[in-house]
């Protein structure tokens, strides 16, 4: 498993466990986002990046996809710790203009 | 492609994206000792940039053509990085993305080889509300693409698409090419200038 969950204060906390968050992975990732929003009823959601070194756009396009599903419930999704080089892809798809993003974990919670 | 002189790898891997790391890795390894051609200052850029130019053509080559092998040639050459990747299976579909200018009928799309009064158009295959990408079509068989930047600020998750892969090879790379070659197979490759990028 490449990402961990936890809830709390109403969120959910989905904290990616790897180095590397690549095509191979996006579509578990985005069946997992989908059906936390459509069986769980999940309108919260955190997506934690800190462990994560290099991300492609496919596995950014199952989060897009995550948000757009979570916004046609009224929900978002917020994006936690990036670092440097994940960050540089948030700015060439300028999905940092999209996502809230934040540095550290309670203004993140206390964004919604 | 690939410039008298340059220093040429190459790595064949099954299309599965199971393997999408073993060229990312090969990569790192190539660029450790061919890295001094770069400024020192730009080295780390141009390594980021060049390993997401690397993922994405994987990607294209496992989702859309189910080549079952995929090879990947890099060539180190005084001035620029190639990158050749090369599939046996579906080839480039050549898909028109909605505009102002095609409103009014559906997208078009285009199979390799394409229709040969196609040459010389230039066809709209990416859009959001700062890039527009164009496919110029060379002939029936060589595509190159460009990036068109808008000046329109305003971005929102509705028009935010989520394939970005022609977006990022153009924006990051300075050359992007799709050729079907004599031999039936299909190349995707692109140059990127060490100081320009």
């Amino acid at each position: 498993m490449f990402y961990s969950t936890v809830e709390e204060s109403g969120i959910l906390f989905i904290t990616l466990t790897t180095k590397r968050a690549t095509a191979d992975v996006s579509r578990e990732f985005k069946e997992f986002l989908v059906s936390e929003i459509d069986n769980n009823g999940r309108q919260k959601m955190v997506i934690d990046f800190a462990a994560v070194e290099f991300v492609d756009s496919s596995f950014l396009g199952a989060v897009v996809s995550g948000l757009k599903k979570i916004t046609g419930v009224k929900g978002d999704i917020k994006i936690l710790s990036l670092q440097p080089p994940v960050r540089a892809m948030f700015q060439l798809t300028r999905l940092y203009k999209v996502f809230e993003i934040f540095d550290n974990k309670q203004d993140a919670i206390q964004s919604f | 492609m690939f410039a008298p002189g340059s220093r040429i790898t190459s790595l064949t891997v099954p299309g599965s994206l199971r393997y999408i790391h073993c060229a990312g890795d090969l990569f790192h390894t190539l660029y450790s000792i061919e890295g001094e051609l770069v400024g020192s200052e730009l080295r780390e850029i141009f390594y980021s940039e060049s390993k997401t130019i690397l993922y994405e053509l994987f990607s294209n080559a496992s989702n859309h053509s189910r080549s079952d092998r995929v090879t990947f040639t890099f060539g180190f050459a005084e001035d620029h990085l190639a990158i050749e990747v090369v599939t046996r299976g579906n080839g480039f579909l050549l898909k028109e993305i909605h505009t102002e200018n095609n409103s009014e009928r559906v997208p078009l799309k285009y199979a390799v080889p394409f229709p040969a009064d196609l040459a010389g158009k230039r066809i709209t295959v990416y859009r959001d509300s700062e890039y527009e990408v164009l496919c110029h079509v060379n002939s029936s068989t060589l595509l190159d693409f460009e990036l068109i930047p808008f000046d329109n600020p305003n971005v929102n998750s509705d028009d935010v698409p989520e394939h970005y892969g022609l977006l990022l090879l153009t924006r990051l790379a300075r050359e992007v090419f799709y050729r079907r070659n004599d031999d039936g197979s299909d190349s995707f490759w692109i140059r990127k200038f060490y100081k320009k990028g």
